[in-house]
Order: C-alpha cells, then sequence, then structure tokens
C-alpha cells in the first residue's frame, strides 16, 4: 500500500487521503505500487511492441473434435461431427468453427502438441514447465518473464495481466504465477485480488465507476497535495505510483462502455456465468476484447481462461452437446479478435495462442464424454509475424499419438517469445540463488522452424 | 388438423435447461438448468416470477404437485428439494439417492413422490412427511428416466440397460421389463389413459407399448441421433418428442404419425412440456434457450 502521511484532508465526497491512497496493494500480489514500479525498473527494452495473448482453454478441449477430426476412425471414436473445407484448400477442421475455416489463411492449428504432464491446470501452458521439480519459487509464467524482460512499456500500464475470474479449481484459473521472478512480476488480476482492493474505506465499487467523480477528486488531490508540498520528498517510484493512481488510461482500457457497441457485440457472449457446469471460466468474448484493449494500452502479456472443456459426459452433457456449446462461441470470439487486431494493424505484433492442459480420449466413454488424453492435443497460433495458413503435425487414425511433427509445449514457448522479440538460446532470468535460467530447456526445444 | 406450430417465445438462459413443465393451471412455467437453480416464469408473459436457489449441481428435473402447491426438483447434487413456488421457499430436501437424480415427479394423487438415479433405483417417499417408503431395484445401470401412471396403479421407469420397467405401484413390484431397445432409454411417459407408454431411446426410435401386456404396438424412427424426451398431451391427441438432433417432433396418435418437425433449437432438446389445455408446447435445450410453441 502506498501511504502518505501529514494532516488528514477531506475531499468533498467525504473520502479522506489515506483512504483514497490505499489502492494498489493486492493487485501487484501484495507489494506496494513503489515497490512494484522499483523493481521493474531494472528491466530493459520497454520501447517493445510485442504482445501476447494466451486463451486457455481450462479442462482439455478435444483435439479430435476441433482441428483434427478422424473421419477414418470407427464411429465411437470418431464421433458426431463432420469436417469442413477452409480458406486453405487441404485444411478441414471441425463444422462448428466455420469462422476459423473462413480465415484459415490467418491461423496455424497444431494437431501434435506432445509433452503434456497430464495435470487439470494452466501451468504448463502458462509456464511451458512441468510443475515437479521446479527451482526455488517456482517457474515463472511467460508474463512474469517478458514483464521482467521488458518491464512496462509505460509506467502507468502493468505488463501483465491476468483476466481469468477467481476460481474454485485455482488451477484453472490461474493466470501466470511469477514463481522466483518475484511479486513484482505478478498478474494484475482486474478480476480477481484488484477487485477487493478497489473497496476503499466507504468507498464503494460502484462509486469508483463513477470515474468523472473518481477523477475530478484525483485532480483536487494532486493540486492539495502540491499545495501542501505533501508530494515534495516522495521518491520516484511513489511518485510514478501516484500517476498510476490518476492516470485513467488503464481503466479506460478496462472500459468496455467505451467501445463501440457493434464492436463489442461482434465478440460475442458477455455473460460472466461459469461455462459449463460447476467451476469455470465463462465463455466471455468480453475477455478477448478486453485483452486487445489492454494491449493497446501498453500491456505486453494477456492471459485468460474460456470456458471448460473437460467433458467427460452425462449427466452434465454429452462432450458433442458441449462442443456444440462452446466451440461456435470460441469461433465467434477468436475470429473477431483477429479481425479486430488485424483492423487496427496489430496482427503482427500481437501473437495469440488458444491452448489447453492436455487432449482427450479418442474413444467415447459410455456417458458420451471423452477423458483425459495427455498423449496429444491441439493448439492454435494466430498473429506474431508467424507464417500463417499451415497445418503443422499430425496424429494416428485415431488419434491416439502425434505420428508427424510432434510438438513440445516448450517450443510453441521458443516460438511465443520470439515473437515477443526475446531469444530463447541467449535470454536468461536469475533465479532465488542467483543461478541464470534459460526461458526453456534451449538446447532441445526451439522457435517452430515452419513458422518463424 | 393442427396447424404448422410456431414459435412465439424464446427466453435464453446462462445454462443449459435441463427440465421445463407447465404449473397444473398453465399459468407458470418452470425450468431447472446446469447452472443449478430453478426459474418460474409467467407463462404468457415470460416475467420472472422466482428463482429458486438451493442445488449444489444441476437441476435435471422439476414438476408440479396435481394440486400445484407444491414443485419438486431433482438435482445432480443427490437431492430432491421441494418448494412452495408461490413464494419461492424450500419446503424440505430428501437425501438418500447414492448417486446423480435424473428425475422426480408425483404419483398421480400427489401423496407420493417418485424419483430415479444413477444408482440404478427408483425410489418413492412420503409426498406429506417426505420419508422414503420404497426402494425399487432391477435396473442394471442408472435409471434415466421414470413416470406415474395417470390411474395410479402402475410407474415405468428406463434407463442405461436398454429396459424399462412396469412396476405395480401399490405392490412395489416388477410387472414387465420391457426389452428391445438397442442403446439407452432416455424417456418415458405415459398416455392420458394410461393404458399405453411411450419409450425413447438413443438409438433414435420411439416405441409405445401395452401397459397391461408389455407388448410392443407401434415403433417409429425418425430423430436422427436419439430421442431425450417425449410428452403426451392430455387430450391423448399428441406425442411430442425432442432429440439429440435439436428437432421436437409431434406425432398424431393413436397412429403415431409424424405430423410437424419444430425447429429453432440448435443443441439437443431435453424436455418438452405441454400447456395442461394443449394449446402450447414447451421445449428446452441443451443450447440454454426454451421455446415456447403455439400448436393449436
Amino acid at each position: 500500500m502506498l501511504t502518505i502521511h501529514g494532516r488528514e484532508m477531506q475531499f468533498c465526497d467525504g473520502m479522506t487521503r489515506r483512504s483514497f491512497l490505499k489502492i494498489g496493494g493486492l493487485a501487484m500480489g501484495g507489494l506496494s505500487l513503489p515497490e512494484v514500479l522499483q523493481a521493474q525498473s531494472a528491466s530493459g527494452n520497454p520501447s517493445s511492441d510485442k504482445a501476447l495473448i494466451m486463451i486457455f482453454l481450462s479442462g482439455g478441449a478435444p483435439h479430435q473434435d476441433m482441428y483434427d477430426l478422424k473421419m477414418d476412425a470407427p464411429v465411437e471414436i470418431r464421433g458426431e461431427f463432420q469436417p469442413i473445407s477452409t480458406s486453405v484448400p487441404g485444411i478441414h477442421i471441425c463444422e462448428h468453427l466455420p469462422r476459423m475455416a473462413g480465415m484459415m489463411q490467418d491461423l496455424v492449428p497444431i494437431r501434435s502438441i506432445v509433452g503434456s504432464v497430464g495435470r487439470h491446470d494452466a501451468f504448463q501452458c502458462m509456464t511451458g514447465r512441468n510443475v515437479a521439480q521446479q527451482p526455488q519459487g517456482g517457474w515463472p509464467s511467460i508474463g512474469a518473464t517478458v514483464s521482467s524482460l521488458h518491464g512496462n512499456k509505460y509506467p502507468e500500464i502493468p505488463a501483465f495481466v491476468g483476466l481469468s475470474p477467481k476460481m474454485k479449481t485455482a488451477g484453472w484459473g490461474d493466470p501466470g504465477q511469477p514463481g522466483f521472478l518475484g511479486a513484482a512480476h505478478g498478474a494484475f488480476r482486474p478480476n480477481g485480488d484488484a477487485q477487493q482492493d478497489m473497496v476503499l474505506k466507504d468507498i464503494t465499487l460502484d462509486r469508483l465507476s463513477d470515474r468523472k467523480t473518481l477523477l475530478t477528486s484525483f485532480d483536487r488531490f494532486r493540486r492539495e497535495a502540491d499545495s501542501t508540498g505533501v508530494i515534495t520528498g516522495l521518491d520516484a517510484f511513489q511518485e510514478q505510483a501516484l500517476g498510476i493512481l490518476t492516470s485513467s488510461r488503464l481503466a479506460d482500457a478496462l472500459d468496455l462502455e467505451q467501445e463501440d457497441p457493434r464492436t463489442r457485440a461482434r465478440y460475442g457472449s458477455s455473460s460472466p456465468e461459469p461455462a459449463g457446469y460447476g467451476d469455470a471460466g465463462p465463455l466471455m468474448g468480453d475477455y478477448l476484447l478486453t485483452a486487445r484493449r489492454l494491449i493497446e494500452s501498453g500491456v505486453r502479456v494477456v492471459t485468460l481462461a474460456y470456458g471448460r472443456w473437460d467433458w467427460h459426459g452425462r449427466p452434465h452433457g454429452t462432450n458433442f452437446e458441449n462442443a456444440r456449446d462452446h466451440l461456435p462461441n470460441l469461433d465467434q470470439a477468436v475470429t473477431s479478435l483477429l479481425a479486430d487486431l488485424k483492423q487496427r494493424g496489430m496482427e503482427k505484433d500481437v501473437s495469440v495462442v488458444v491452448w489447453g492442459e492436455f487432449g482427450r480420449t479418442p474413444k467415447i466413454n459410455k456417458n458420451g464424454g471423452r477423458d483425459h488424453w495427455p498423449q496429444v492435443s491441439s493448439a492454435l497460433l494466430a498473429g506474431g509475424g508467424i507464417r500463417t495458413g499451415q497445418v503443422i503435425g499430425a496424429t494416428n487414425r485415431l488419434g491416439e499419438y502425434a505420428t508427424e511433427r510432434p510438438v513440445h509445449f516448450q517450443e510453441v514457448f521458443a516460438t511465443l517469445y520470439r515473437n515477443l522479440g526475446i531469444h530463447t538460446n541467449e535470454a536468461t532470468v536469475t533465479d532465488l540463488n542467483g543461478r541464470p535460467r534459460y526461458l526453456v530447456d534451449h538446447n532441445q526445444h526451439k522457435p517452430m522452424p515452419e513458422l518463424v | 388438423m393442427m396447424p404448422i406450430p410456431s414459435s412465439v417465445r424464446t427466453q435464453t438462459n446462462d445454462n443449459a435447461i435441463y427440465s421445463v413443465t407447465f404449473s397444473p393451471n398453465g399459468q407458470v412455467l418452470a425450468w431447472g438448468s446446469l447452472d443449478n437453480r430453478i426459474k418460474l416464469w409467467e407463462s404468457k408473459t415470460g416475467k420472472l416470477i422466482h428463482i429458486l436457489y438451493g442445488h449444489g449441481d444441476g437441476v435435471a428435473s422439476v414438476a408440479y404437485s396435481p394440486d400445484g402447491a407444491t414443485l419438486v426438483s431433482g438435482g445432480l447434487d443427490k437431492q430432491i428439494r421441494l418448494w412452495d413456488p408461490t413464494t419461492g421457499i424450500q419446503k424440505a430436501a430428501l437425501s438418500g439417492h447414492g448417486e446423480y437424480i435424473t428425475a422426480a415427479t408425483f404419483s398421480h394423487d400427489g401423496s407420493t413422490i417418485i424419483s430415479a438415479s444413477y444408482d440404478s433405483t427408483v425410489r418413492i417417499w412420503n409426498a406429506n412427511d417426505y420419508l422414503p417408503q420404497a426402494t425399487l431395484s432391477g435396473h442394471a445401470g442408472p435409471v434415466f428416466s421414470v413416470a406415474c401412471s395417470p390411474t395410479g396403479d402402475t410407474l415405468v421407469s428406463g434407463g442405461l440397460d436398454q429396459t424399462a420397467i412396469i412396476w405395480d405401484y401399490e405392490q412395489r413390484t416388477k410387472r414387465h421389463q420391457i426389452s428391445g431397445h438397442t442403446k439407452p432409454i432416455e424417456c418415458v411417459g405415459y398416455s392420458n389413459t394410461g393404458q399405453m407408454i411411450a419409450t425413447g431411446s438413443g438409438d433414435g426410435s420411439i416405441r409405445l407399448w401395452d401397459v397391461q401386456s408389455g407388448a410392443l404396438l407401434q415403433k417409429r424412427s425418425r430423430h436422427r441421433t436419439g430421442v431425450k424426451c417425449l410428452q403426451f398431451s392430455n387430450d391423448g391427441k399428441w406425442l411430442a418428442t425432442g432429440g439429440n438432433d435439436a428437432t421436437v417432433r409431434l406425432w398424431q396418435l393413436p397412429a403415431l404419425v409424424e405430423r410437424h418437425i419444430l425447429k429453432g433449437h440448435s443443441n439437443t432438446v431435453y424436455d418438452v412440456s405441454f400447456s395442461p389445455d394443449n394449446q402450447w408446447l414447451a421445449s428446452a435445450s441443451f443450447d440454454r434457450d426454451m421455446h415456447l410453441w403455439k400448436i393449436t
């Protein structure tokens, strides 16, 4: 928390100066903003425009019902869906992804993701690493790593934002942890801890949403604080913290009311309800739109969980009922994001990855579902300047294992880092023991030559 | 001849709708859904009356008592709950099933509650003191559907084992175990006279059976990928079915001739319900929509 001592000053709405400035503690992982800024000041390359949006399909999406339909398999494996042709001759995907089919020239489905550790959480998708045998403090996520290596693009904009709400299945709501890089590089979570942050003494979130009043209050505070000389003597980081608190840039990015409603409508569902049953991320097109706005404001990495893909079957709906529910929403939201990025000239700078923690069993179970299958899964890449309009990899007739071009999670990470201007054969981050750590197992996993 | 039905109103839920039913006076529509909630709506206007909270998992089944004073719900949380639909207040929660509950309904006279479950049993509960009365075991697997005869002498259940069992309601014994379907039986129902039952199955067929003899009367296969739900109109003229193919079909009785295919859903139709005056049909789907169709 940032606290400014001195005589108490009363605002026109009854808010005291001290309570006013107790903002920003939790959102940055418990550090005060000045501490965050101090840590981030040691980072380099703030001028990079490269960014990443990671869409995590919590629960493990069925690879054989999305980009890799198995029409030569028996019906108990093949399932209910039909393939459709796409804008790239020779590439076929599921009939329930027609918009992706229409823009396949801008996409790269990877049909052969391997190396999943089979855990029901976002850790491997956020770090590329196995949760076992971690260094002290833990492996940092890609968001934390980019925050560490590139720092903030603008002082008042966090480098790393996680949009997922908190979930009971905490692993699915994990935005990516800072690991040994420390809390200063943790994700800012406007839908998680930051919500508590925003409740000041006597000030509710509703009142905070009255931005005009709030900004007026900020301005008055600054004028009054300046006039009393309180600001004098603050160190640079405290002044920057004040800048974050009084800047509207981040608030504007998060405020979808400022977006053209027609654009917002194109992204599809805006329901914050958990998707599917039980604990899940929502099927919320608004999250993807918010991600775009955050990138435009200067955020470097945005992660979000979309939907609940852990479809074991009835009575919570068969795999195919859930797929008919989720796939059109995903199709609409992702293609709207990509079209939006392109329209704004951002597509070469912004990488987008859509994936989950593992694939699903080839054989449909007796409840009409598919169970966990870490042996192979799929991913979708776009943007970031990669060579698109191609499929990478293949699986066998039954979708059980990769037969061509197995792609390890860390190869995807090496590619994403490269897109972000970070070369994984050179870049390191320092762990808690002072040891430099490469971002991936760089001797084994390199950026995918088919894409870069 | 019924004019071509049209969808008069569509109401969208935040999650898949599993069960829908009209109140006995036709004034209220109740639905249970995968978001653990029950919603009650004015059937004429679509105005929300109550949201009932309490189940810890999806609500698989909702049904009114014959006098309309009580709503029973069966949940995937293994609980049966009883509600006052006027106030929205829960009256009771019944535990006993060991697995997901798939169906819960009242007997013809409202004196008992009948439930079906993944624990392979059908159970009968006293509707006044809520005490369990009987457990009917006979299915070799989850029971997906149960119905009580309008004459009160039998029950019918159907399930994963591809059989339907006609039970003697008073004796709580098995009268007939009906085979013939080649995939699980998803839904069962009685005709208005109680002399005939219908079964719908994942094999895509609807079959009519004589209650007394257990003999097959009719068989039709039209739903492409499975029948999920069915209900007879209370005038004995129609059977409505809903399928995995996202269609609702209206069959004319007694010949079981398909007369209308109602298209509008985009996912499996989980439940259908005629209004008491047979002028309306409500259909509920995994696509999160309820459609209200005008059928006369």
